[in-house]
């Protein structure tokens, strides 16, 4: 089964070689763990390979990821790289060609619609949703959110591109159980320190690194130390 | 490998790359025989201490070109994975001087001291380093001992003992794949450690 690479060396060693594409993966973690800058990994590293990359951010303006990211050094302005901003921010109205903001509020079918026409014009291989969860704060009903977001499993899935999408750590929702993949970002807090951890906790179709093992978020993005032990006493 | 301090050597026997010495003391006695093993050593020499410790080690002559990986100051206590990441990207036979066990068992549980020296007892045998390191048995049970004993490929065993107002120190090797010692007496002047006669 082939492999393709998240971007960050550390955690494809994690997954055994790298991600299984066409298929749909969580990322989980707390406000500031790096889920976006994590995400931006994968895409980018589509980018690199010459592939079609396409962000969708619900929560943060699109134009605060561009400049955060690009901190870390990623060419957000690559031409293979579209960033769509699906936030209800400033004066914007039209998310999707025609499709407004306020319109997600009614119906997840609308979002659905909208990638589905993005991605009949262009072939994007790597899809990230940032953070799924604000789609389920929109739709405000359990029971609809699970069945749209199974139409809306299926619809990415048969496009061929593999998908990564975050939430909140709190949460365990239909999403999870959904996801081929659930990859987890740990917080770890003693003395005033932080100490960050990274697990996979599912990954169908692939053995993995079961251990949580350390990371850091540094002026080139995520950085894993597979080959690292997060060393905390009995009492964690 | 020898550690520089004559009698000791004698005592110890050859040491082989990949060998785990712990010196189970009392305070700071048996840091001598660390710091003259690394000054003694011609070959690549690493140093994991406390910034403090740093700051003095480096102005010990004999010392001034080693490598240090400071804790407290490159790396937070909760970072430790940093050091052992850094060793594995060490060249090969290096002696690794191990100085910070006591401040790590004063910030944390002994079991993770425990993981932590596990992990770079694995590495040294990987990268055929030889370790050195002090830890002041006062700091910890007789069963956390036992369990960082059983670690080591040697254990000196470095005790005092106050006889009236006179302190008589000794030292003995207590584990080794050669031969096992009873004590000698210790005695350290201007920073050498000394090892004469067995104690009676």
């Amino acid at each position: 089964m082939g492999r393709i690479s998240i971007g960050v060396p550390g955690l494809d060693k994690m997954l055994h070689g790298g991600l299984i594409p066409g298929r749909i993966y969580l990322v989980k973690g707390g406000p500031g763990m790096g889920k976006t800058t994590l995400s931006m990994h994968f895409l980018m590293e589509g980018v690199r390979k010459g592939e079609g990359a396409l962000y969708i951010t619900m929560e943060e303006p699109a134009a605060h990821i561009k400049t955060d990211m690009g901190k870390f050094g990623f060419n957000v302005e690559h031409p293979n790289l579209k960033i769509i901003d699906a936030t209800p921010t400033g004066t914007k109205t039209n998310i999707l060609g025609d499709i407004r903001y306020m319109e997600f509020g009614i119906s997840f079918d609308k979002l659905i619609a909208g990638i589905k026409d993005i991605l009949k014009e262009e072939r994007y291989t790597r899809i990230v949703i940032d953070p799924i969860t604000m789609v389920r704060v929109i739709l405000n009903n359990e029971a609809a959110y699970r069945k749209t977001f199974l139409l809306f499993v299926n619809t990415l899935i048969s496009n061929d591109a593999t998908i990564i999408l975050t939430m909140e750590s709190d949460e365990v929702g239909v999403e999870e159980y959904l996801a081929n993949g659930v990859i987890e970002l740990f917080k770890f807090v003693e003395r005033g320190k932080v100490l960050r951890g990274i697990g996979i906790s599912k990954f169908r179709g692939s053995s993995f690194d079961e251990e949580i093992r350390p990371y850091r978020i540094t002026n080139r993005g995520v950085e894993v130390y597979h080959n690292e032990s997060l060393f905390m006493g009995e009492e964690y | 490998m020898k550690l520089g301090i004559p009698k000791l050597d004698k005592l110890l026997g050859d040491i082989k790359p990949g060998a785990l010495i712990l010196i189970s003391t009392v305070g700071d006695l048996g840091i001598s025989i660390v710091i003259q093993a690394l000054k003694k050593n011609s070959g690549g020499k690493v140093i994991l201490v406390t910034s403090r410790l740093e700051k003095q080690l480096k102005r010990v002559p004999g010392l001034e070109n080693s490598k240090y990986l400071t804790l407290g100051k490159d790396f937070g206590p909760q970072e430790l994975f940093r050091v052992t990441h850094l060793m594995k990207e060490l060249p090969h036979q290096q002696l690794i001087g191990v100085l910070f066990l006591q401040p790590l068992l004063i910030f944390h549980p002994p079991i993770t001291v425990y993981r932590f020296l596990l992990e770079l007892a694995d590495i040294a045998i990987s990268h055929d380093f030889v370790l050195v390191t002090i830890i002041d048995k006062r700091l910890i049970d007789d069963r956390t001992l036992a369990m960082f004993e059983e670690l080591s490929t040697y254990v000196i065993d470095i005790i005092e003992v106050l006889e009236g107002f006179h302190i008589k120190r000794g030292i003995r090797i207590k584990k080794s794949p050669n031969n096992i010692t009873g004590f000698y007496t210790l005695d350290v002047k201007n920073g050498n450690a000394d090892i004469g006669e067995p104690l009676e």
